[in-house]
């Protein structure tokens, strides 16, 4: 994925008539506030996937590979179950929504095959990981105040990595129609990205 | 074709010179940074003029209303023109929300020490509805100056109007925000959505029943915020009774099966029509106060305990141990379907 700013177009909306805080303290805040709720969302979302798959194959022998997988995607979706209160960001309206499609790719894939299983996790971790670069990226410019986050999001992201190279492993290449169904898989997390950020 | 050769020469110098034009504006050196520092500056200039005439006029919404009048009053009152009430372009109602605003940002500065007063403790989450009573009634009770000129009256149906109605939302969605973050909330799943869009039906009835009211100190109005706290607290109790069931449910479909699973249902299901001292008699430490000496209308603790059980229940565990268990369970059914 290309490294593209985020450009937002309703600035500061809620801090225009106040006074108390600056235009350029508003456009940090609100690029913060998308950042969590999307990250929430793709925890969310990826931590449904793995329930699905487990749900399926928990049984077979990749079984105890995807719950290592799944058991760390919870820890972030609790850290970031945290981070959201504490910044009083507001989760995404769309979230039982992502609920529900998250276990229902999670089953669609695993009944497809434990190597179907590994292919849409290897796509959705390269979107994933993708995205969470670009957002370190963006943070970077301006760094003060953001420590916890950096920290935070760097950490994640180095699992995510760990996840997809998991998923390799298990031969998720092997797969048939291997680069349609991961571009599928890519097309729809990124549109999931889209709009998280926005509602 | 001299023609065609004027207007040709015509065209191109016109094309060349808006061409040289575009590339002077190109080449000089702006830097967004910068550009973006002088936009921001401006803003905060504007915004603070803005601020104080705003302020000024809100002086004036006793004599001339909530309206562009009151503005240039306002502005005039403070050495600027009275012309100046152009840069409000919605008129009169953003001085409602400039109103709105204050109030809110004296609310979300004030509740954190007047919580403390009160000695209630956000962090425990059974105080939350006090908490949120206590935030409503302080922020109503700034309203009442313009409430006793009936100016808010006024001011609320300004804010309806459908031009307005988005950003009185907003101000109305912050405000219950600020109630729900003081009051200790920290869900991060839709219920965030929920119990805010609850206690914002809450307070704007509560606001609407504080217009009418003729009793001294709105004695009336604080009643019907009580009545509606109470039903905020029903309704969470139907809730969480909900998710109870649903916990039992997971439960039911999840029982471990033995082979012995099959025998033990009918074994029981012949046991629950006996007399009760048997079976008090029979079971043992976990169900020692009688299960039907419970008011029958409070069904929330036959779940509890039912979920209880459930929890116990392991597939290793001895034969008798999980008949009791299931014993236990079915009796808690049985009296939740007919008390």
């Amino acid at each position: 994925m290309n490294y593209r700013p985020i450009v937002i177009h309703q600035l500061f909306r809620r801090f225009v008539t106040s006074t108390k805080i600056s235009p350029k303290e508003a456009r940090e805040t609100i690029f913060r506030d998308r950042i969590l709720r999307v990250d929430h969302a793709g925890e969310v979302g990826a931590d449904r996937i793995y329930a699905g798959q487990m749900a399926v194959l928990g049984k077979t022998n990749v079984g105890s590979v995807i719950q290592h997988m799944w058991d760390q995607e919870k820890e972030h979706r609790k850290k970031f179950d945290e981070l959201l209160p504490k910044y009083r960001v507001r989760p995404t309206v769309m979230l039982p929504i992502w609920n529900v499609a998250g276990f229902a790719l999670g089953v669609g894939s695993a009944v497809l095959g434990p190597k179907m299983a590994m292919a849409c996790t290897a796509a959705v971790e390269t979107v994933i990981t993708d995205h969470y670069n670009d957002q370190i990226r963006e943070l970077m410019t301006h760094p003060d105040g953001n420590s916890e986050l950096l920290k935070v999001l760097s950490k994640f992201r180095d699992e995510e990595i760990e996840h997809h190279d998991t998923a390799i492993l298990h031969k998720a290449e092997d797969a048939p129609l291997y680069q349609v169904f991961s571009q599928i898989v890519k097309i729809g997390c990124k549109g999931a990205i889209w709009i998280s950020e926005r509602m | 074709m001299a023609l065609s050769g004027l207007t040709g020469n015509v065209l191109f110098r016109w094309s060349s010179t808006t061409r040289f034009q575009s590339t002077d504006t190109f080449t000089d050196d702006v830097d967004p940074k910068e550009t973006q520092r002088l936009k921001d500056e401006e803003t905060v200039y504007e915004t603070q003029i803005r601020h104080k005439i705003l302020d000024a006029a809100l002086g004036y919404v006793d004599i001339s209303g909530w309206s562009k009048q009151a503005l240039a009053e306002g502005a005039e009152s403070i050495g600027y023109p009275g012309v100046v009430h152009g840069l409000f372009p919605k008129g009169g109602v953003e001085l409602v929300h400039h109103f709105y605003q204050q109030a809110n940002e004296r609310l979300s500065s004030e509740l954190p020490a007047d919580i403390q007063d009160a000695q209630l403790d956000p962090l425990q989450g059974k105080d939350d509805l006090k908490i949120l009573r206590l935030a409503i009634e302080k922020r109503l009770r700034m309203n009442t100056e313009h409430v006793f000129t009936g100016k808010w009256t006024e001011a609320m149906g300004l804010m309806a109007l459908p031009t307005n109605a988005p950003s009185s939302l907003k101000l109305l969605a912050y405000l219950v925000d600020d109630m729900w973050h003081y009051a200790g909330d920290t869900s991060p799943d839709f219920s965030w959505y929920t119990k805010r869009a609850v206690l914002a039906a809450v307070y704007k009835s509560t606001e609407l029943s504080m217009i009418q009211d003729k009793s001294e100190d709105f004695r009336s109005t604080w009643e019907f915020l009580d009545r509606r706290i109470e039903g905020i607290g029903k309704l969470r109790d139907c809730s969480r009774k909900c998710e109870e069931t649903s916990v039992i449910m997971k439960g039911l479909f999840n029982t471990p099966k033995t082979d012995l699973n099959t025998v033990v249902i009918r074994a029981d299901l012949q046991n629950v029509k006996k007399p009760r001292q048997k079976q008090v008699r029979q079971t043992g430490r976990l169900d020692e106060s009688p299960v039907q000496e419970i008011p029958s209308t409070d069904w929330s603790k036959y779940s509890c305990r039912m979920t209880f059980a459930l929890h116990r229940l392991k597939s290793g565990m001895p034969c008798e141990e999980q008949r009791r268990l299931f014993r236990l369970i079915l009796r808690c059914m049985l009296s939740v379907v007919k008390p």
